[in-house]
């Protein structure tokens, strides 16, 4: 069960034939209809639809807008906010997708050996998982405050700042930055480590044996054995965090809400205060139309990976 | 997984004698080696639960201590007067909110994903592996390329306000997770009790519903958990489509942050903690459970 391709590769097309194989086939289809139907609604038709509103433009919040051809996009070249807020996207997706693997990969691994109290480990990787990421960044918030948070009182406690010029963490661009990589990669550990327990699980203790009478250290077998034979799966999850980390929102709204300035906000941030502060949806509707078409690049690479996984 | 052939030669007892004083990497004591573990456990530990436990002793604070220059690092008089104040405010009422939003997308999905995993994981028809893919690639599509058309529909209809604006969102976006985590649970049950339940004259769905159901109510029960945290943590569709009347808890609470943040600490740590506990209890109880179906789905949150 802990094969992330396994369902794709044990589903069997065949095709149906007499009546017993064509009462199956429609009971098949009458169970997915809702499903199906419900993606189209709530999937397909809002995709297109925006896909629709990024060749439109004035109105307001989406009602009386005017066909803009290809403005909106000519628009993009020229918006600087647009480009820092790319640049932002892209740069907080590397950073915080390396940390996530080397960090996640390090906890399962840890969680992995075998002690008393081994659960405890295994929790406290649960456990941001479990907190809302938007009430989340509201507490790292609260403990980065520079007047009444617990990292400047603890600094200050231990005589390490004076008072009078407390540390503004979330004021200087650099540092809030700096503060939202620490963050996500505190925030999605937890994910990557899961994965990865799973996938160390998966490897049968024969191999490290035969390994360890082979005379490799600790390290070689880290390096030769269980890494290798985690790469389909390091893989699956180094393609699920880029495409989560691109779509990023929560996490910065709700901690840094883009400030200060511009300097922290991130694609999906910049089309939210497009919609929902100045209600341009058709230009908004762009930036979203730019976000997927990124996106999908990854997608396309889960899928392939998936059905490569599957079909060993 | 796919695992490379272990092609490693036969050990010989002379090659397992000479590798067996090689030993660990770091040539510590035992003991040694234990407490450096422990302090490895510890120290995750510490890093990993630090922002409940700040909120957790914030919010026993009182109103004079959260607000002192530098703020105590434990509440000398602790008062659960923060947790009365959120409660008889606007929280209760968020509580309230993400309680039902949650609940009832949950039913809903868990209904609809498990018809939907049964028919991909155990019954033959064509187009399955393209309608599967189908169903995966639209959940990794940005929440950002249907937030505004789904704003205009909802909108039409009258639902922006209503709580019915977030339970027909979350109840299909939980849809593709909730199928993929099914359908591993339901692969593990064996062909053999479908066929001997054809063999007493049940038909597809009867099996469906009397053998195969009940054999997976742990896996239906662990999905539902999985489900109903990706509802209650949601924040961008809810952020978008509530009104002060149906804000959920994490829209509420940033919103009370943004407002009311430099005077309330003790009332805003309480609203996190209330917010954050019920789930953080159900996950340490059902930890073991709750892996198993999150790696099944692949992950995704």
């Amino acid at each position: 069960m802990a094969t992330i391709g396994a369902p794709l590769l044990q589903t069997k097309e065949g095709s149906p034939r007499g009546p017993l194989e064509r009462r199956e086939e429609r009971l098949a289809w009458l169970m997915l209809l809702p499903v199906v139907l419900a993606l189209l609604a709530l999937g397909v038709y809002p995709v297109l639809s925006t896909l629709w509103f990024s060749f439109q433009q004035g109105g307001s919040f989406g009602l009386g807008t005017t066909s803009a051809g290809l403005a909106n996009y000519l628009r993009l070249l020229h918006d600087d906010q647009f480009w820092s807020a790319l640049r932002f996207s892209l740069l907080y997706s590397l950073v915080t997708v390396c940390g996530q693997m080397i960090c996640g990969t390090a906890l399962a691994l840890f969680a992995n050996r075998r002690f008393r109290g081994r659960w405890l480990a295994r929790a406290a990787i649960l456990f941001p998982w479990a907190i809302p990421t938007a009430t989340n960044s509201v507490i790292w918030a609260y403990m980065f405050n520079d007047q009444y948070g617990l990292v400047n009182s603890l600094l200050e406690h231990l005589g390490l700042m004076n008072p009078a010029h407390p540390i503004v963490w979330l004021g200087s661009a650099q540092l809030a930055t700096l503060l939202i990589y620490v963050l996500a990669i505190w925030k999605a550990n937890s994910l990557v480590a899961l994965l990865v327990l799973a996938g160390l699980q998966g490897i049968p203790e024969e191999v490290y044996e035969a390994a360890r009478v082979d005379g490799a250290s600790r390290w070689q077998i880290l390096w030769r054995v269980t890494l290798p034979l985690l790469r389909p799966v390091l893989l699956v999850t180094l393609i699920l965090r880029t495409i989560e980390s691109l779509q990023a929102f929560d996490l910065i709204s709700a901690f840094t809400n883009g400030g200060p300035g511009n300097a922290t906000q991130n694609l999906g941030l910049y089309i939210y205060l497009q919609i929902q502060q100045f209600g341009d949806f058709g230009y908004g509707s762009t930036i979203a139309v730019v976000l997927t078409a990124i996106t999908l690049v990854f997608i396309v690479l889960y899928m392939r990976t998936l059905l490569r996984t599957g079909t060993r | 997984m796919a695992l490379a052939p272990t092609t490693t030669a036969p050990a010989t007892e002379s090659s397992r004698q000479a590798a067996r004083p090689r030993g660990p990497l770091l040539k510590l004591k035992p003991l040694t080696r234990q407490t450096l573990l422990y302090l490895v456990l510890a120290v995750i530990i510490v890093v990993q639960f630090l922002p409940l436990i700040w909120a957790l002793l914030t919010s026993l604070m009182t109103p004079q201590e959260t607000t002192a220059v530098p703020v105590p690092l434990w509440p000398a008089h602790p008062t659960v007067s923060s947790y009365s104040e959120a409660l008889q405010g606007d929280i209760g009422r968020y509580y309230l909110n993400s309680i039902i939003a949650s609940l009832v997308s949950t039913l809903v999905t868990m209904f609809l994903a498990t018809l939907a995993a049964y028919a991909f994981a155990r019954l033959r028809f064509r187009w399955k592996r393209l309608i599967l893919l189908f169903v995966v690639s639209l959940s990794l599509f940005p929440p950002f390329s249907q937030v505004i058309p789904l704003y205009m529909v909802l909108q039409s209809l009258h639902l922006i306000g209503s709580l019915l604006a977030l339970i027909i969102p979350y109840s299909v976006f939980g849809l593709p997770m909730a199928i993929l985590i099914l359908m591993a649970f339901l692969q593990e049950v064996p062909f053999e009790y479908e066929e001997a339940a054809a063999l007493d004259g049940l038909s597809r769905l009867g099996a469906f519903v009397r053998i195969v159901l009940p054999m997976i109510i742990p896996g239906l029960f662990t999905t539902a958990v999985i489900v109903f945290v990706g509802d209650w943590n949601e924040y961008l569709f809810a952020l978008n489509y509530t009104t002060t009347a149906t804000y959920t808890l994490p829209v509420g609470i940033v919103i009370l942050s943004q407002t009311e943040f430099t005077t309330n600490f003790g009332v805003l740590s309480a609203a996190m903690v209330m917010s954050v506990v019920p789930l953080v209890a159900l996950i340490l109880l059902l930890e073991r459970r709750i892996v198993s179906g999150l790696t099944a789905g692949g992950l995704k949150g």
